[in-house]
């Protein structure tokens, strides 16, 4: 399975400049359509700008159902955690 | 000229506006200078241990003037550096002085993160500056922020002309509002620090903008606020997060997997 780790990418989950540096890894692994894991090992928290510049933007190319279905976020904190499901599933319902 | 002779007394939040107000009139070409700096008066002491002076004169008052073991000196600190600042500077000063995990202020540390972000979004020069007190026997963490944008009122004046500076304060911590400069940008700064300091820790959280002080603070109808009109002018936006120690939860330091 394939992991991707946050830290490889970026130094930390803080700016929406970080996220951008993040999604095209996401959306790739998305694409793939195979179960992958992303692993926040050495991140301590994510901001909604870092959020909604990684993670938001795949709900253009694929389902909510999709991304719960294939997407495995590990190593993670509450945190991080609270920021990507309110995130996703507020934008999710925007889109529908 | 900045005369301190009448200065009796300064909260933190006065640290960091007065700090700030001499960086922006210094970049607006005017000459500060500052005079009756008496050392033996408290409210000298306290700047001059909170490097006030060190920062403005390039010099303290007192030869042994030293950063108290319950403040965080006043720093200027570029947002591109604050994410590390906030990681390995404050989390593990506040962790200690309080005796709670790190992971107890991650909430705390994302919506700092966002007011820096914030700031590197709105202010040309992109520099906070930032000052943290520790009141042991209150319970309480007071930190204050500043930076020397455009302010508030202005940036949301430019998608609701002709609001008033505290209406624009108010607007502006909604759920939801944003001003949308740049992608990415949620508006979801001021939301959550409102809900992380007001909403879960009964603290309370104060903008100064422009020509507005507004206080947010919890009650019985949930997070209200109150406005001060005609209060002078604050050039960039001063913000003073007042936390309640004996409120926050001490969260274990494990790692968990999202489950959704």
């Amino acid at each position: 399975m394939v992991t991707i780790q946050i830290r490889d990418l970026v130094s930390g989950a803080n700016t929406a400049d970080d996220g951008i540096v993040v999604f095209p890894h996401l959306h790739s692994a998305m694409a793939s359509g195979a179960r992958f894991v992303v692993s926040f090992d050495r991140v301590q928290t994510a901001t909604s700008s870092f959020v909604t510049s990684a993670f938001v933007p795949l709900l253009k190319s694929f389902s909510f159902g999709d991304i719960k279905k294939l997407m495995r976020v590990t190593n993670s904190t509450r945190q991080i955690n609270q920021m990507i499901k309110t995130r996703l599933e507020r934008a999710a319902l925007v889109n529908a | 000229m900045i005369d301190f002779e009448k200065l009796t007394f300064i909260e933190p939040a006065g640290v960091v506006f007065l700090s700030n107000l001499i960086y922006w009139l210094d970049h607006h070409g005017t000459e500060v200078e500052l005079i009756n700096a008496n050392g033996n008066v408290s409210a000298v002491r306290y700047l001059d241990d909170s490097r006030f002076f060190e920062q403005h004169c390039g010099q303290k008052i007192r030869a042994d003037s030293t950063p108290r073991s319950t403040t965080i000196p006043l720093l200027r600190i570029a947002p591109s550096r604050s994410h590390d600042w906030l990681e390995f500077t404050l989390l593990p000063w506040l962790a200690k002085n309080i005796g709670l995990t790190q992971a107890s202020f991650f909430d705390l540390k994302t919506c700092l993160s966002e007011l820096f972000n914030n700031i590197k979004e709105h202010t040309q020069l992109e520099i906070g500056s930032i000052f943290v007190q520790h009141y042991p026997n209150l319970n309480r963490i007071n930190i204050s922020l500043a930076d020397f944008g455009i302010g508030i009122p202005e940036k949301v004046r430019q998608v609701k002309p002709g609001i008033s500076d505290s209406d624009a304060v108010v607007l502006a911590v909604k759920e939801g509002f944003t001003t949308k400069s740049i992608p990415g940008n949620a508006g979801l700064g001021l939301d959550l620090l409102l809900k992380c300091v007001v909403g879960t820790n009964d603290g309370q959280v104060t903008v100064y903008s422009g020509h507005a002080i507004v206080r947010f603070l919890r009650s019985k109808k949930g997070i209200i606020n109150r406005p001060v009109e005609d209060v002078g002018l604050c050039p960039g936006t001063t913000i003073e997060i007042n936390l309640r120690t004996d409120r926050i939860v001490n969260l274990p330091e494990e790692r968990e997997e999202l489950e959704w």
